[in-house]
C-alpha cells in the first residue's frame, strides 16, 4: 500500500519540483538584479525594479507554497490517500496561474508589490488590463490551492478524527492511537491555509467588485485581508516543510520522531494563534484598535516560538551522536531547520512594536524574511526535493559537489542577508529602486554587499539544479 | 448588475449636468500630487521674483483670488488670514503668496482688495500679478480654473489653497473655509513629517472596520469588521463538513 501510494505521486512531484527550480532559478535573478540596481550599477534600468519586486516576491512565495505543499502530499502517500486528480489539476491550475500573472507584470508591467495592496493596483501607471490579469492569475491560483487543500483535509479525514489529527490524545496525556508528527503538523497548517486562502478569495472578490461597480473598498479592511492571506501562507509553507523534515529525517538518523504531548501543544497553539499574529504588519496603521496591535504582539510571540524550540530542539536531539548519513540532502534540511531559528529571530525582534516603530520601512524587513526563507524554507525544501529524486532514482547518496554547493550556499546565503540586516541596522529604507540622496548613501555600498554575495548563492543554485537535474533525469527514466 | 447600471447612469447624468453648467467637476487631488509647479514670474509691484525663490526659502503657500470679485473671494481671504493668525509662522516656516487670476488687475488694486478682505499687512503675505502666459501655466499646474460670466466683469472660479514644497505640488485644500487644523496639516505635511489621516465614511464604501466618532474620537468597530470572521467560519464549516459529516472513521 504503502509503494503503492508513492508511486502515484511520484511522476506528479517530479515535475513539480522540476518546475519549482527552475522558476527559483529565474526569481533568484531578478533578485540579484534589484540589488543591482540599488548598488546603481544599472542606470537607466530602474523603471523595471517594480515589475521585478513583484514578480520576484509573489513568484518566491508561490513557489515555495506549492514547494511544500508538493512534497507533503508525496510524504502524505504513506499515511492518507489525497486524490491524484486533484494533484494533477492543482499542477495545471498552478502553471496557468503563474502564466497569467507572468503576463500581467512582463507585458502589462504591473508593479504594485507582491501584495497588490489596495488602492496600489489602480493607482499605477500600468493599464488597467494588467491589473485584471493579475487579479485573475491570484484567482486561478486561489481556487486551486483551495482545492488543494480540501482534498488534503478529506484525505485527513477518512482516515483520522480531527481530536486524534490534532494529536489532542497526547495533550490529554493518551498514547493511543498514535498520530505521526507529519499528520499533526500539517493538519494544523492545512487548517490555517484554507483561512488564508478564503481571505484571499474575499480579497478578490471585493477588488473586482470595484472594478465592476465603481464601488469603493475600505483601505484598512483590505489591508487586513491582504496580511492575513499573504503573512499566512509563507509562515504555512515553512511549517508544512518542517512537518516534512519530522518525517524524513528520521531515515537519515535512524531514530524515530515521534509525536508527544509537547509537540502537540506547540502545534496546536500554532492553529489557535497564527491566525492573529498578522497584525504585526498593521502596526504602522494608526486606525487599527490598539487592542489588535498589542494581539499581533502577543500572538506573534506564541504562534512561532513554541513550535520553533520543539523542532530545532528535537531535530539537534535526534542527531546528537546518532549516526546520522550526511549528504546534500540531509545537510539541507538539517541547515534548514537551524536558519529557520535564525531568521525567526529577526521576524521577532520585527514584530516588537517598540522596535517595529523604527524598523518597519527599512531593509530589515527583507533582511528578516530573506534569511527565514533562504536559510530556512528553501533550504529544506531543497534539501527534500534531491531526497525525493535520491528515492525515486535509486541513486548514489553521496555527492562529490555537495560540499561546494553547501559551503557556496551557505556564505552567499549568509552574507547576502546580512548585507540586508546591516543596511537596516544603517536605516536605508526598503523598496527603494535606487539610492541617490546624502543621507542613504550607504545604500549602495550594502547593495553591493549584497550582490556580491547573491552571486556566490547563485552559482550554488546553478550547481545545485546540476546535479539535482542529473538526478531528476535518472528518476524520470526509473519512472518509465 | 442593477447596482452597477444605476451607478454608471448617475454618474453619467452628474457629468452631462456639469458640463451643461460649463463647471468643471470637483478637484482630484491626488491627480496633481508630487507634480512640478512652473517657475512663472511674479509681480510684487516692488520687485519681479521667481515663483522658485519664494519655494527655494521655505515652503509656500499659494492661493487664487481676483480684485473685482464680489462673491466668495472675500468671505475666502478671511477665512484664511484667521486661520494663518490661528497657526502662526508665516515666513518662518512657510512663505503665503496671493496670486490674483485676473490679467487686467494690476498690483495695487489686487493690495487694496486684499486689505479690504482681511488680509493684515503685518501679516507678511506676499501679494502679486503675473502675465497671461504664466498665469496659464500655473493655473493649470495646480488645476484652478475660471470663467467669465456672461458679459459681466466677475469670474466663475472655485477656491484653494495650494501648498507647494521643493517645486511640487503636495496639497491642495479646496472649500470657502480654511479650518486653522486642515491648514496646519497641510503646513506640517509640507515640512516634512508625517500626518495622519483616514478616509470618511462614504456610502461609496462597501464595507468599513472602524467608525470614529468625530466629536470624541472614539473608535467603533463596524459591521464590516464582521468580514475578518469570514475565514475562520469559513474552515468551521468545512472542518465539520469533513471531519463530523462526511466522515466518522477513526485510526
Amino acid at each position: 500500500m504503502e509503494t503503492k501510494s508513492k508511486n502515484i505521486f511520484s511522476s506528479i512531484t517530479l515535475w513539480w519540483m522540476l518546475t519549482v527550480i527552475i522558476l527559483f532559478i529565474v526569481l533568484a535573478f531578478l533578485g540579484l538584479f534589484m540589488r543591482t540596481e540599488q548598488a546603481n550599477l544599472l542606470p537607466g534600468l530602474q523603471e523595471y525594479f517594480y515589475s521585478a519586486m513583484t514578480l520576484h516576491g509573489i513568484g518566491m512565495a508561490g513557489i515555495w507554497y506549492v514547494g511544500s505543499m508538493a512534497g507533503v502530499i508525496y510524504v502524505s502517500a504513506k499515511y492518507i490517500s489525497p486524490s491524484k486528480k486533484v494533484q494533477n489539476f492543482s499542477y495545471i491550475t498552478s502553471v496557468l496561474g503563474i502564466v497569467v500573472i507572468l503576463i500581467s507584470v512582463v507585458i502589462g508591467k504591473f508593479a504594485a508589490g507582491w501584495y497588490f495592496l489596495y488602492p496600489l493596483p489602480f493607482k499605477g501607471t500600468w493599464p488597467m488590463w494588467s491589473t485584471v490579469a493579475f487579479l485573475l492569475g491570484i484567482t486561478i491560483l486561489g481556487v486551486s490551492w483551495l482545492v488543494w487543500n480540501f482534498d488534503y483535509l478529506r484525505a485527513v479525514s477518512e482516515k483520522y478524527k480531527l481530536h486524534h489529527a490534532l494529536g489532542w490524545q497526547y495533550i490529554s496525556g493518551k498514547e493511543e492511537p498514535v498520530t505521526p508528527p507529519f499528520i499533526t503538523i500539517t493538519t494544523t497548517s492545512v487548517i490555517a491555509c484554507f483561512a488564508a486562502l478564503i481571505s484571499a478569495v474575499i480579497l478578490i472578490i471585493f477588488y473586482f467588485t470595484e472594478i465592476g461597480t465603481e464601488k469603493m473598498n475600505d483601505a484598512l479592511l483590505m489591508k487586513n485581508l491582504t496580511f492575513f492571506f499573504g503573512h499566512l501562507i509563507v509562515n504555512l509553507s515553512m511549517y508544512l516543510g518542517v512537518g516534512i523534515v519530522y518525517d524524513v529525517f528520521p531515515e537519515y538518523t535512524g531514530r524515530y520522531w515521534k509525536n508527544n504531548r509537547a509537540v502537540s501543544i506547540a502545534w496546536n497553539f500554532v492553529l489557535l494563534l497564527v491566525l492573529f499574529a498578522y497584525f504585526h504588519h498593521l502596526y504602522m496603521d494608526f486606525a487599527q484598535p490598539v487592542w489588535m496591535q498589542y494581539a499581533g504582539q502577543i500572538a506573534s510571540y506564541t504562534s512561532s516560538i513554541p513550535a520553533a524550540i520543539m523542532s530545532i530542539f528535537g531535530t539537534l536531539a535526534i542527531v546528537y551522536k546518532s549516526n546520522i548519513k550526511w549528504n546534500l540532502s540531509s545537510s539541507f534540511m538539517f541547515l534548514g531547520i537551524m536558519g529557520w531559528a535564525i531568521g525567526g529571530i529577526g521576524a521577532v525582534i520585527d514584530s516588537t512594536v517598540a522596535v517595529n516603530t523604527v524598523f518597519h520601512n527599512t531593509l530589515w524587513v527583507p533582511a528578516h524574511f530573506h534569511t527565514y526563507m533562504i536559510a530556512g524554507l528553501v533550504m529544506i525544501i531543497m534539501g527534500y526535493f534531491f531526497h525525493v529524486v535520491l528515492e525515486i532514482s535509486e541513486s548514489n547518496r553521496n555527492e562529490r559537489t555537495s560540499q561546494i554547493i553547501l559551503g557556496l550556499y551557505l556564505i552567499g546565503g549568509y552574507g547576502f542577508v546580512m548585507a540586508f540586516y546591516m543596511a537596516g541596522a544603517d536605516s536605508i529604507p526598503r523598496r527603494y529602486s535606487s539610492y541617490g540622496w546624502d543621507v542613504i548613501s550607504k545604500g549602495p555600498f550594502w547593495a553591493e554587499m549584497g550582490l556580491f554575495f547573491g552571486l556566490l548563492l547563485f552559482l550554488a543554485i546553478l550547481l545545485y539544479f546540476i546535479v539535482f537535474f542529473n538526478k531528476w533525469k535518472k528518476a524520470y527514466h526509473t519512472l518509465q | 448588475m442593477i447596482t452597477g447600471f444605476t451607478v454608471i447612469l448617475m454618474g453619467g447624468v452628474s457629468f452631462c449636468y456639469s458640463q451643461a453648467n460649463g463647471t468643471p467637476p470637483p478637484l482630484d487631488e491626488d491627480l496633481f500630487l508630487y507634480k512640478p509647479v512652473p517657475d512663472i514670474l511674479i509681480d510684487t509691484g516692488k520687485t519681479k521674483i521667481q515663483l522658485s525663490s519664494l519655494w527655494q526659502e521655505r515652503p509656500l503657500l499659494l492661493a487664487y483670488v481676483y480684485a473685482e470679485c464680489k462673491g466668495r473671494c472675500s468671505p475666502y481671504l478671511l477665512s484664511f488670514s484667521n486661520a494663518v493668525n490661528t497657526i502662526g509662522g508665516v515666513n518662518r516656516d512657510y512663505n503665503v503668496l496671493i496670486l490674483s487670476f485676473d490679467t487686467t488687475d494690476n498690483i495695487s488694486r489686487v493690495r487694496a482688495f486684499c486689505r479690504m478682505a482681511g488680509i493684515d499687512r503685518n501679516q507678511k503675505f506676499i501679494i502679486g500679478t503675473t502675465n497671461a502666459v504664466d498665469l496659464k501655466k500655473i493655473t493649470n499646474a495646480t488645476g484652478f480654473w475660471y470663467k467669465q460670466i456672461g458679459n459681466s466683469n466677475q469670474l466663475d472660479h472655485p477656491v484653494q489653497i495650494t501648498g507647494i514644497a521643493n517645486g511640487q505640488i503636495r496639497r491642495i485644500i479646496t472649500g470657502d473655509e480654511v479650518a486653522a487644523q486642515r491648514l496646519n496639516e497641510a503646513v506640517q505635511i509640507l515640512s516634512g513629517y508625517f500626518v495622519r489621516s483616514y478616509p470618511m465614511s462614504s456610502k461609496n464604501i462597501l464595507f468599513r472596520c472602524f467608525e470614529t466618532d468625530p466629536e470624541t474620537g472614539a473608535v467603533k468597530i463596524t459591521a464590516g469588521a464582521m468580514i475578518f470572521f469570514v475565514p475562520a467560519m469559513g474552515i468551521l464549516v468545512i472542518i465539520f463538513y469533513l471531519f463530523y459529516f462526511k466522515n466518522k472513521k477513526t485510526v
